[in-house]
């Protein structure tokens, strides 16, 4: 559907490389560069990058308004963004399908109550859900996970909720039922491996708007706190030093762009490949 | 068409219900509200003044049953911070959020549909391409990135625009554009694929046999059906409009409604989130509704039982 260059095996390829050298490298960070990311050094605040006049051996890429390291907070910044958005994307995924296979097998009214909170889930914009819970919750990395999470389940229940209505009509499960399988049974070894690689399919869609959701709660203040920081937080630091030093917004701002491009034509792909019927 | 209207309507008010229950649950449970508001070496007999003066010594159904009150007057009380009604702090800044909402959506309209129809007329040509490739980039691009990039180019860079505010049209500019861009592209994309569905279907060539000229095809024919679909994402797409504008609107310091509940969410101001969640529950859901009971309107096959 997207040009057919963004198809080809080798692109693809490249994609996924580049990004698993992202993540990787943004996971090791604590070993990378073991410092305290709340030590300030005044002296030194808002150092260019060395390919820029004034930059200095020791800050590849400068330092911020408080004089840390830009680069190291950039990894810093990588890491704690992709891992609340996978811990997000685990969470959601969780709850979503539990949700879902309750109310795809039961039906009746667990079915009417799941569905109907699932519909206004859906309709209520995403940020606006993590606003108000951010806004009563003391921010830290747990509990950004857990309102990400929170706040894009309803999709998941979704999808695996029509699957398994779906599933359930199929004779080889009314076949087995016949011979005497629990429902446990059916849906450990029936359901849950029928929908996995839709299930996959939706999250690796899904896990580009979890690092957006994320990283723009981060920049209303409503994320990670200082001196801890994520990608939108980085943006948002920069964003009142454009004028002077407008790397230190710009360039979170590109590897943010990068990252969901990254994901989100991954997930095409994917999609593509595990579930053609979806293609659009 | 009667039963129709009164169910949907019964469904839109147990949702409002919903979710203002739910937003007076999350703010009472994160704890005493008097904890921000006094300093922190308040005497106990202070702090117990202020929880009675707010209502907070009181069963918690009696707090709900005046919270529901409140909410069937749009009446929150005073806001924590600013110490003056919330629905006149509303009042104030809605016609700005407005204006940008209501002209981002007209213009994602009126560029997203033909923008679609004309990718999906031309199939795989070098336009549909650079729409298709557009549309992929514009869903990658959050809109505070977005915002800082057009304040880069056009406030420093080309010293045309303000980088923030809301006091001339001038300042609406960048706004718009950060607002409205992803709503184009996905406008664009869906009018494409639902068009490219249609245009499939025998029913044109068989107008096209009856001589029917090929621009009324398309428009007259396809189109109409075509938009279907595109009719209900235009109603989510209020949703995905009121959460842009909260970022965009904080990115400019744009004061509106938007950024009036990003910092009551940072100062924890409980009255001015639950009035704009309400007011946000109201629209969604009206506008859900809306776009069902059009849905019977453009599609005729819905309105009768099955």
């Amino acid at each position: 559907m997207i040009a057919r260059r963004f198809k080809a095996p080798l692109f693809i390829a490249a994609l996924i490389a580049s990004f698993l050298a992202i993540f990787v490298l943004a996971m090791l960070s604590p070993v990378l560069f073991p410092v305290d990311l709340g030590a300030t050094d005044l002296l030194n605040r808002l150092i260019p990058p060395i390919f820029l006049k004034g930059g200095q051996a020791k800050y590849v890429l400068g330092t911020d308004f408080l004089g840390r390291d830009f680069l190291i907070r950039l990894f810093y910044a990588t890491r704690n963004s992709l891992l609340i958005a996978i811990a997000g994307l685990l969470i959601s995924s969780a709850i979503g399908t539990l949700l879902g296979v309750l109310a795809g097998l039961l039906r009746g009214w667990v079915d009417l109550v799941i569905s109907f909170v699932m519909d206004v889930l859906m309709s209520i914009p995403s940020i606006i859900i993590a606003i108000v819970l951010a806004s009563a919750m003391e921010a830290d990395s747990v509990t950004i996970a857990l309102i990400v999470g929170f706040t894009g389940f309803a999709s998941f229940t979704r999808l695996v909720r029509g699957q398994t209505i779906q599933l359930k009509e199929m004779s080889f499960i009314e076949s087995s039922r016949a011979l005497g399988a629990s429902t446990t049974r059916i849906l450990f070894e029936h359901v849950l491996v029928n929908i996995s690689s839709p299930l996959i399919v939706h999250a690796s869609m899904k896990l580009g708007s979890f690092i957006l959701l994320e990283s723009s709660l981060s920049f209303l203040g409503l994320g990670i706190q200082p001196p801890d920081t994520s990608l939108g937080a980085m943006v948002s630091d920069g964003r009142d030093h454009l004028i002077n030093n407008w790397w230190l917004a710009i360039v979170p701002s590109l590897i943010i762009v990068i990252i969901v491009l990254q994901v989100s034509l991954v997930g095409d792909w994917l999609r593509d490949r595990l579930d053609p019927k979806l293609k659009s | 068409m009667t039963r129709f209207i009164v169910k949907h309507l019964l469904k839109a008010i147990l949702t409002i219900w919903f979710i203002v229950t739910v937003v007076f649950v999350i703010t009472r449970m994160s704890g005493d509200p008097t904890d921000g508001l006094l300093p922190d070496d308040a005497s106990a007999s202070v702090r117990h003044e202020m929880r009675v003066s707010m209502g907070l010594d009181r069963p918690i159904h009696e707090q709900y049953a005046e919270y529901l009150g409140d909410v069937l007057a749009f009446d929150m009380g005073d806001s924590y911070y600013y110490l003056r009604p919330v629905n006149e702090l509303f009042a104030e800044r809605a016609g700005r959020t407005l204006t940008l909402g209501v002209a981002s959506f007209v213009i994602a309209i009126a560029i997203g549909v033909p923008l679609g129809v004309l990718a999906a007329i031309r199939r795989n040509s070098l336009a549909d391409r650079w729409m298709m490739g557009f549309s992929v980039a514009a869903d990658a691009i959050p809109g505070f990135v977005l915002g800082i990039l057009l304040i880069f180019l056009f406030s420093l860079g080309l010293r045309m625009l303000p980088s923030g505010g809301s006091g001339t049209a001038a300042h609406y500019v960048m706004p718009l554009i950060a607002l409205t861009l992803g709503s184009v592209a996905n406008i664009a994309r869906l009018t494409r694929s639902s068009m490219l569905d249609v245009l499939r279907q025998d029913y044109l060539d068989s107008a096209r046999a009856r001589g029917v000229r090929e621009t009324a095809v398309i428009f007259k024919h396809a189109l109409r059906n075509a938009l279907i679909p595109v009719v209900t994402i235009i109603g989510l797409h209020i949703g995905a409009l009121i959460g842009g504008s909260v970022v965009v609107e904080t990115v400019f310091s744009f004061s509106g409604l938007g950024s009036l509940i990003v910092s009551a969410a940072q100062q924890r101001d409980f009255p001015v989130i639950q009035y704009g969640t309400m007011l946000i529950a109201i629209a969604v859901t009206f506008t859900n509704l809306l776009v069902d009971l059009s849905y019977g309107w453009f599609d005729p096959r819905i309105r009768k039982p099955h």
